[in-house]
């Protein structure tokens, strides 16, 4: 079961729609920093479906210091409108800060989505004071906002495996429930290409250590990489590596693309026989 | 004597979605009207009573295989009857010896050539077939269930055996009502009930 401060999710494929309040993020470019255009863009995101809103406020690669008050006030008029607006939708906010993680969670949040394997340990102890859930993410054991060079492991996989299941452990430790720990293998972070792919290939891996996986893929450069394509033509790229890591059991989807990623899961999850067609006539009238 | 005339399409069995509403309820409502033990009367073969489990696995549905499942007509009546007393009789267009008062639940469909999109693609003699049977539905007369063989099949009626077995085996004049009649699909379905007087 997978559940944040009460919310159940269902036992489908689930999607995580991004919604980015920060001016340089690098697929939308600022076009829901505004308060007013976050918030529409949560409506629309609920509205086509979207199981959970990760709501972020600072930018992922290397570019402009947001301090952490800077960050919260970025965030947190997101979270409560939103949690007014939407009471059963689960929000998760995207941060790797502590203080951040507890205002917002104070703010009706449900999960703190940690990109950076979790460099403030006491986030998972504000997690589980308010009964939250974490995403602990590998990010190749990298300080937060910074590219990976050169980076090598003797076993990729083998590393993220470890490295999450350790991560999990602590955080379950630290007294956040079980059922609000979902892993992520961080593609890109910490990664090349070719690190990003095996981690694709081999997703049962990280299905077999029980934790839910959240996969992190939506137009990230080992798509943009494998196809010589900028993010705005990484759509195809990017649900084809979903249906590769929902077929093997992945369970949440991060996405700037919540209708096609829906579609994707749906008919993966049809094949898998985790649901049913929504029509049933052909051959069968 | 009372009879119940449904469509045998595998969408009604649950397991394969259990069809659109209106038709899944007219099925119902056609059912409430038989009283006491039920028998399923289905074109199949081999002819005669027979048991054995609704088994939709072999339309797709998930699942283990039953080891004995009907033919589709019986298990589609056996779907729809649930826990309600029923015998299974699969019949191939000759007359039957039905058990003393029994109430029958005749399990057939028309032409499966009524649109472009049909089974069968569009034939445009299929809908004066449809129309024939349904005329005989609304009738309540038994004979006229009677269907040119031939023509039935070219068309694709797969309930073509199981209602000559009813127009050769019952007798008697009904009070009848057709509650369904709609081809959603390119396949001719009808609903109807029969209350012998």
């Amino acid at each position: 079961m997978l559940a944040f401060r009460g919310k159940v999710l269902p036992e489908t494929s689930l999607v995580m729609a991004i919604v980015n309040r920060t001016p340089d993020s690098f697929f939308d470019k600022g076009r829901t920093f505004g308060l007013e255009a976050a918030l529409a863009r949560v409506d629309e995101v609920v509205a086509q479906g979207a199981h959970l809103v990760d709501i972020g406020g600072v930018k992922a690669a290397p570019g402009d210091e947001v301090p952490a008050a800077e960050e919260a006030d970025r965030v947190l008029p997101v979270v409560v409108a939103v949690r007014a607006a939407h009471p059963s939708v689960v929000i998760s906010v995207d941060t790797f800060r502590a203080s951040v993680a507890e205002q917002v969670l104070a703010a009706g949040a449900d999960l703190i989505n940690d990109a950076w394997e979790c460099p403030e340990p006491a986030t998972y102890d504000v997690a589980a004071a308010y009964g939250a859930g974490v995403v602990c993410t590998h990010a190749g054991h990298l300080p937060p906002r910074t590219r990976p060079h050169r980076v090598a492991y003797p076993d990729v996989v083998g590393d993220v495996v470890q490295t999450l299941t350790g991560m999990a452990a602590r955080a379950v430790a630290a007294g956040v429930p079980p059922e609000s720990v979902l892993i992520d293998p961080g593609h890109d972070f910490g990664k090349n290409t070719r690190q990003s792919l095996q981690l694709t290939d081999r997703t049962a891996d990280l299905v077999a250590t029980g934790w839910p996986v959240l996969m992190a893929l939506s137009r990230k450069d080992f798509v943009g990489e494998v196809l010589d394509l900028l993010p705005d033509d990484r759509l195809e790229g990017t649900l084809a590596a979903t249906a590769v890591c929902a077929f093997q059991g992945a369970r949440v989807f991060r996405t700037h693309d919540v209708v096609a990623t829906l579609r994707v899961l749906r008919m993966v999850d049809a094949i898998r026989g985790r649901t049913e067609p929504i029509v049933n006539v052909r051959g069968l009238a | 004597m009372r009879i119940a005339f449904v469509p045998s399409a595998p969408l009604l069995l649950a397991a394969l979605g259990g069809g659109p509403d209106d038709l899944r309820s007219a099925c119902q409502q056609a059912i409430s009207v038989l009283e006491g033990e039920v028998v399923v009367l289905g074109g199949a073969t081999p002819t005669g009573w027979r048991s054995g489990q609704v088994d939709a696995t072999p339309w797709g549905a998930r699942g283990v295989a039953a080891a004995d499942p009907l033919p589709l007509p019986l298990a589609v009546g056996a779907a729809l009857l649930g826990d309600r007393p029923h015998r299974l009789l699969a019949v191939d267009g000759s007359p039957v010896v039905l058990p003393p008062g029994a109430a029958v639940l005749v399990v057939g469909d028309g032409t499966a050539k009524r649109t472009e999109k049909a089974p069968g693609h569009f034939d445009p003699r299929a809908v004066a077939v449809d129309d024939a049977l349904l005329a005989a539905l609304r009738r309540g007369v038994p004979q006229d269930l009677a269907l040119d063989g031939v023509l039935s099949r070219e068309l694709m009626v797969e309930g073509v055996d199981v209602w000559r077995t009813v127009a050769g085996t019952v007798d008697g004049t009904f009070a009848a009502e057709v509650l369904y009649a709609d081809a959603p699909f390119g396949v001719g379905y009808a609903v109807a009930t029969w209350i012998g007087s």
